[in-house]
């Protein structure tokens, strides 16, 4: 842990309310991305990200500061986010924010060029395809493909060895591929 | 163990030649003599070329995704509900609750001690129960015997109405 975050840790413990702005300021964003792309939670994903800072802050004494701060919200962010769709998967709803849970993106106002849709068309079967992908490999696809962390932060983030993220994120890859054939078909 | 892996690499050459690129393509550590291999049979293998393209396809559509922002005033529910937390947080609730369970059990266990070694009760039947027994005994005379329906009913008639008197006798 670097100097300058053990010391925010330090403010936090302390119950500094300019540390609890500054830690909720600088991963609000990334933390209700994540939540809403791992549990496809689409207007519940910044209650879950408030979730995340509440329990963060109310174990920050327990926080050890062997891995990095924002890993360690990671963590408690994918685990109230599978929390949550697990607790969705036993009660069922139907959702008003789209099938796959994620932003829709907007058409251009002046109609689309043929190839941007295309695209658009890809990203929307990929995003498709993605909800369809197997815990844990959804999760941890998502941190390594979309939150960009390196390999030993997504172990920490999930708990887990580096072997057994090399492995997910290769399954993961591979299923991914067999899912949006399987939607091209 | 599968994990629910059923992704459609079927021949282990391949398979094993992909595990390394995945690897390879994140920049991670792997042994010169692997990673040669594994890109000699992507270069010859249509299959795994095809999958590699794949990759790429999917890891810019995931890497495409739009993200989320916060909404306005987020951090300051944030914080408006850390501060309802910190003034009544759960874990004290839970504790002062458990303290004084913790000491009323203490009272009146202190309390009954007292109350019993001060005034220390007799241990004697009530005179009911003991006659209640005794009819018992009647119809049982070992805890072991069998019943003797016959024999106790004819006990209890007597100790009720006397030796003299027969049920059975003549108006």
């Amino acid at each position: 842990m670097r100097d300058d975050e053990q010391a925010l840790v330090a403010r936090l413990r302390a119950g500094d309310q300019s540390a609890y702005r500054q830690v909720v300021d600088a991963y609000k964003d990334r933390l209700i991305t994540v939540i809403a792309r791992v549990a496809g939670a689409g207007p519940d994903a910044e209650d879950l990200a408030q979730e995340t800072f509440l329990k963060a802050f109310a174990a920050i004494g327990r926080f050890d500061g062997r891995s990095a701060l924002f890993t360690w919200l990671y963590r408690i962010a994918v685990n109230t986010a599978r929390d949550w769709s697990d607790h969705r998967r036993r009660r069922p709803t139907v959702p008003l924010h789209g099938p796959e849970g994620l932003l829709v993106e907007p058409l251009a106002p002046d109609g689309p060029p043929d190839d941007e849709a295309v695209r658009r068309e890809e990203r929307q079967a990929v995003r498709r395809a993605l909800q369809r992908l197997p815990e844990p490999f959804r999760t941890t696809l998502v941190l390594r493909e979309m939150e960009g962390l390196s390999y030993e932060a997504i172990a920490d983030a999930l708990d887990v060895s580096i072997g057994t993220v090399e492995s997910r994120i290769f399954r993961a890859r591979c299923k991914l591929r067999a899912l949006l054939e399987e939607d091209l078909t | 163990m599968t994990d629910g892996f059923d992704g459609r690499v079927d021949d282990a050459a391949r398979a094993e030649a992909l595990r390394v690129l995945s690897l390879l393509r994140d920049g991670r550590p792997v042994p010169a003599e692997e990673a040669q291999r594994a890109r000699a049979l992507a270069a010859a293998d249509p299959g795994a070329a095809a999958m590699l393209a794949a990759w790429e396809r999917q890891s810019a559509a995931l890497a495409a995704q739009p993200a989320r922002a916060a909404s306005p005033g987020f951090t300051g529910r944030v914080l408006a509900a850390a501060r309802g937390e910190q003034a009544q947080p759960a874990e004290v609730l839970v504790l002062s609750l458990v303290r004084r369970l913790a000491l009323a059990a203490a009272l009146l266990l202190s309390g009954t001690l007292g109350w019993s070694l001060a005034f220390p009760s007799v241990l004697r039947a009530d005179p009911d129960v003991q006659r209640q027994r005794h009819a018992v005994d009647h119809f049982r005379p070992t805890p072991f015997a069998p019943d003797d329906l016959d024999a106790g009913l004819r006990g209890r008639y007597r100790e009720v109405y006397g030796a003299g008197l027969s049920p059975e006798a003549p108006r």
